[in-house]
């Protein structure tokens, strides 16, 4: 059961590798936004494992948050760096905030959940 | 049972999970991949430690053609002592003439009493500047160090108050010497000279010492910050290095007597496209005349 929670990092690990050593790249102008997308897809990650492990997990929820956050940070970015104000790090604020919350809470589950399995395995009295 | 621990059982969720967080490592792993090629681009090159054995090579070769050059030169001048020495007196006279063309363009190492000019960056500034951002220091900073504008500032002072020869870290300033900055180094004949900054120069030493030191000249301009960035000494004996090249005659050739004389006449009417000649030698005369 335990080793199940380690597939998306496991995962995550494979495409990274994948990309990497492939010849992929992109444009530098668009190294800032490919950042951000990056950061959002983070962010959706977090919250996707945090939702599945409360069982509140919806996987329409999870799909579109993941699609539309890394385009719609994206593209605030660019919004923002044409009308000069700077939202790139307003969205780093917010997703950075929000993949902290989100690990915070996996945290909290993951020491919970132990809790109560030592104390259902304890004998009772 | 608390709705946290969730029965042992094959998770859909995982699944999606995983999918996706293969496409954020992908994502990741590009964005690396970028950042990666842009801190390589910002450095200038993938290798600078090749860069710069290559850059020290030819520094190298460079400083050995110089030094066959001033071989050969001198072996020119034997040469040409040697073939005048049929005692002819026209012969002896085109000779010493040819010398003195050398010596003025400075193509010849030229010797004399002179004035030695020292200029060096402050050697402090003040720490209310070093605080501030990088981008108010840039200004804030200029007047602590020395710059290609105060070099040329000093050889003009000097030529100005009868500079014969002039030169620069022993870069010879020739007619067609060009000096500007090129990040920390000065080039002057392009060659990089980085300060303290010694200027030489040959002349009456009395009448550049105080050209140089006049109320408001280049002395006071230069020292602002700090007076050791400017100091100066004279000298009974100083020996200036020759320009290390030829003279770079490519587009000029000498104009014909005709062409001259209509040259200097039509000098008060300036600007006119017609003739290309330069009335040079009467326009010097009238700056000496006008100079002091």
């Amino acid at each position: 059961m335990r080793l199940s929670y380690l597939v998306p990092i496991v995962g995550g690990v494979a495409g990274f590798v994948a990309v990497y050593v492939s010849k992929l790249t992109l444009p530098d102008g668009l190294a800032s936004y490919l950042s951000l997308a990056a950061l959002a897809g983070l962010d959706s990650i977090c919250g996707g494992i945090r939702s599945g492990l409360e069982g509140k997990f919806h996987d329409d929820i999870f799909l579109s948050g993941f699609l539309m956050n890394t385009l719609l940070a994206a593209a605030l970015a660019y919004l923002g760096d044409r009308i000069g104000v700077d939202l790139f790090l307003a969205a780093v604020v917010m997703l950075g905030g929000r993949v902290f919350l989100n690990l915070s809470l996996i945290r909290r589950f993951w020491l919970t959940n132990r809790q109560l399995n030592r104390r259902r395995d304890a004998p009772s009295a | 049972m608390s709705v946290f621990s969730s029965p042992v059982r094959y998770r859909p969720w995982l699944s999606q999970v995983t999918i996706l967080a293969t496409i954020l490592g992908a994502l990741l792993a590009l964005s690396l991949k970028t950042q990666d090629k842009l801190r390589e681009l910002q450095i200038g090159g993938t290798r600078p430690g090749l860069l710069a054995g290559a850059y020290a090579e030819l520094r190298g070769t460079s400083e050995d053609q110089r030094r066959q050059i001033a071989e050969l030169r001198k072996q020119l001048g034997k040469y040409r002592d040697a073939a005048i020495n049929d005692d002819s007196k026209a012969a002896r006279m085109v000779n010493e003439e040819l010398n003195k063309a050398n010596l003025a363009l400075g193509l010849q190492a030229a010797t004399g009493p002179g004035i030695v000019v020292v200029l060096r960056d402050a050697k402090s500034v003040p720490p209310e500047i070093k605080k501030m951002p990088a981008e108010a220091q840039i200004e804030l900073i200029k007047p602590y160090n020395i710059h290609d504008a105060d070099v040329l500032t000093v050889i003009n002072e000097l030529r100005q108050a009868g500079a014969e020869a002039v030169a620069v870290n022993d870069q010879r300033v020739t007619p067609w010497t060009a000096i500007r900055c090129v990040g920390p180094t000065v080039l002057i004949n392009n060659v990089p000279v980085a300060p303290p900054f010694e200027i030489k120069a040959v002349g009456n030493k009395d009448t550049m010492m105080s050209a140089l030191l006049i109320n408001g000249g280049a002395r006071d301009t230069i020292s602002e910050k700090d007076p050791q960035m400017f100091s100066v000494d004279k000298s009974d004996s100083l020996t200036l290095p020759a320009f290390a090249g030829a003279a770079p005659i490519r587009y000029s050739r000498s104009a014909p007597e005709g062409k001259a004389d209509a040259a200097l006449n039509s000098s008060e009417a300036q600007g006119k496209e017609g003739s290309k000649t330069l009335p040079g030698v009467a326009e010097a005369q009238n700056q000496k005349e006008k100079g002091k």
